[in-house]
């Protein structure tokens, strides 16, 4: 970032006002969360008296209150630890295989000459481009017919789309290696697949982790398609609206904020941990052009 | 000497083989995926216009073009289809003339090094990070009708003129609850955009910059002879994305006004639709029929914006 330093009075002045409506709304983004922070220390009692007072004791009984809380579906009853860890494997697994097929594919179009091989490319680009509606009945219509609806392959199957954003950042990385590496290792007799195993991948490790965490970050919020496709198994994200709105009908307004600030707050540590490479790579000039 | 000459005329072809084993293994996969899921499925989109499901069969049957005149007598008859469609379409001056040009305002400035703009920039990072669910109860929750804190502020703020202030149910009824839907869609969407666009700024070279302070051209000058053309391929894409969602609007009128049939959209209709399993075939038909309609005048609007500065690369 490069500093002005010598601005006009008048410029001065504008500067200053942009900073007031900047603040303006840098206040309205933190202050709900703030506030239901606040009020999740309270009882409920406290909170109906005043919403505006800080708690008269901190106490964490609300976090714990949120646990006996249970979403019913067809196969058992989740509570919010429940939903927690089948997001977290849900995710994990969902990101780890994307990721993976996005680079093995962006790897062998990007380096490999064979037929068909522009026009993967050209289908891939207009799919990322031009969003076509209105296929989401047949696409259940499929889940349904191949048996993968309301089961957790079935959703990782819809998560393993291996040509959109992370395959068009890869394939332009691979485009722009320098073959040398993976002529050297030919010619020490290695073979395609070792060179992509033990040569490219390493050497795209870092760029791999930050797609990876962006589009963690992405499945990890997701709604649409495990409100859909995963009726019996509530993720954490499909879950907290209904045990909020659960709270809300018995008047426990205390463990609803308690609710929400729990479901914030891992994705708030992987963005702390993360922040530069998120900052960085989510736009990543994926949206020039 | 001749050994060696047979090796050499060995290897050429085993390695082609090899190498094409690796490119089918490699892509095997990936490319099976898109076929069924995006082939298929668009396909079968087209088949499922054509279709009704049977009940006294038990599956789906060719029913000609019984659903496509549904949907014109809809169009034409059901005040409600109209409503959900005419929804839709407002998202897109939202998105592409209030929010766009906003964010582009905010960005030049953030970039021009306002006190705490590093704070401010990952502050606006939380609406993009923060799953949708919570973004949205937040806001609604805020202006909850009888203990959101706006209430408060709006009763001391109003009081001051009329002491029989009455705040009004922000998410009540129609059109009321449609322009919370718009003002949540700002409030969120402005941090989303600053995002992109900030990012589209730091790539312009800083000799440019330079160039236009040395000329001593003010704030307006150079965000517009500098700053907005360079960056212009963001903007289209930004735009053009606005104009997505008409079709695409669906989490937040699902979730701030859950109970109010008046919000509804398009993307929001196939959504209850497939959810409840009802109806399907129609509703193929409903968005087929809009992405026809839209998506031409989707890529007409995308060529001629891009036609207006010239792509520099940079």
């Amino acid at each position: 970032m490069r500093a002005h330093r010598f601005y006009s009075t008048p410029a001065k002045v504008a500067l200053w006002i942009i900073f007031g409506l900047f603040s303006i709304y840098a206040f309205t983004l933190i202050f709900p969360f703030a506030w239901m922070l606040v009020n999740s220390f309270k009882t409920n009692q406290e909170f109906f008296t005043n919403i505006w007072a800080l708690p008269q004791s901190f106490s964490f009984r609300n976090y714990v209150n949120v646990l006996n809380y249970n979403m019913n579906t067809a196969v058992g009853s989740f509570n919010i630890a429940h939903m927690f860890l089948l997001s977290v494997v849900i995710t994990l697994a969902a990101t780890v295989i994307n990721t993976m097929l996005s680079a093995m594919a962006a790897y062998v179009i990007a380096r490999y000459k064979f037929v068909g091989r522009n026009l993967l490319y050209s289908v891939a680009l207009f799919t990322l481009i031009m969003p076509i509606v209105g296929t989401l009945p047949a696409q259940f219509r499929l889940m349904q017919n191949l048996n993968l609806y309301n089961t957790i392959p079935g959703i990782l199957v819809l998560y393993s789309g291996s040509f959109g954003f992370t395959f068009f950042i890869m394939h332009g990385y691979f485009k722009n290696i320098s073959p040398t590496y993976a002529e050297a290792a030919f010619v020490d007799g290695a073979s395609d697949f070792q060179v992509f195993m033990k040569i490219m991948l390493p050497m795209a490790k870092p760029i791999m982790i930050s797609l990876a965490i962006i589009y963690g970050i992405g499945i990890w919020n997701d709604y649409i398609t495990p409100s859909i496709y995963l009726k019996n198994y509530p993720t954490l994200a499909v879950g907290i609206r209904y045990l909020t709105q659960t709270m809300v009908s018995t008047g426990a307004y205390a463990e609803m904020f308690a609710t929400m600030i729990i479901s914030i707050i891992p994705i708030l540590g992987v963005f702390i941990a993360f922040r530069n490479t998120i900052m960085e790579n989510m736009v990543a000039g994926g949206l020039k052009g | 000497m001749e050994k060696g000459i047979e090796i050499k005329k060995k290897t050429p072809l085993k390695k082609k083989t090899k190498q094409r084993i690796f490119i089918i293994l490699m892509l095997a996969y990936p490319v099976l995926q898109f076929i069924l899921f995006f082939g298929y499925v668009n396909f079968d989109t087209i088949l499922l216009t054509f279709q009704k499901f049977s009940w006294s069969e038990g599956k789906y049957i060719y029913s000609g073009f019984d659903n496509y005149g549904m949907f014109f007598d809809r169009v034409i008859n059901d005040p409600w289809t109209r409503r959900t469609i005419i929804n839709s379409l407002f998202y897109m001056p939202v998105n592409s003339l209030i929010i766009l040009p906003l964010s582009m305002a905010f960005s030049y400035f953030l970039f021009k090094k306002v006190p705490l703009s590093g704070f401010f920039r990952v502050v606006y990072f939380l609406p993009s990070i923060l799953p949708i669910v919570v973004m949205t109860m937040a806001f609604s929750f805020t202006f909850d009708s009888n203990l959101g804190p706006v209430n408060d502020i709006y009763k001391w703020f109003f009081g001051m003129f009329d002491s029989n202030v009455i705040v009004p149910s922000w998410f009540g009824s129609y059109p009321t609850n449609q322009i919370m839907i718009f003002v949540y869609g700002i409030w969120v969407g402005l941090g989303f955009n600053i995002i992109l666009m900030t990012a589209a700024i730091a790539r312009i070279p800083d000799e440019l910059m330079e160039y236009g302070q040395l000329e001593g051209i003010g704030f307006f000058r150079e965000f517009r002879t500098i700053v907005v053309p360079l960056i212009w391929p963001t903007v289209v894409t930004t735009f053009v994305l606005g104009m997505t969602s008409v079709f695409t609007a669906l989490l937040q009128p699902l979730f701030l006004t859950p109970t109010s049939p008046d919000t509804n959209t398009i993307a929001l209709a196939i959504y209850n639709s497939v959810l409840q399993n009802e109806n399907i075939a129609y509703m193929a038909t409903f968005g087929l029929i809009l992405s026809l309609i839209g998506l031409p005048i989707i890529l007409l609007t995308r060529n001629t914006l891009s036609k207006f500065y010239a792509e520099v690369d940079y």
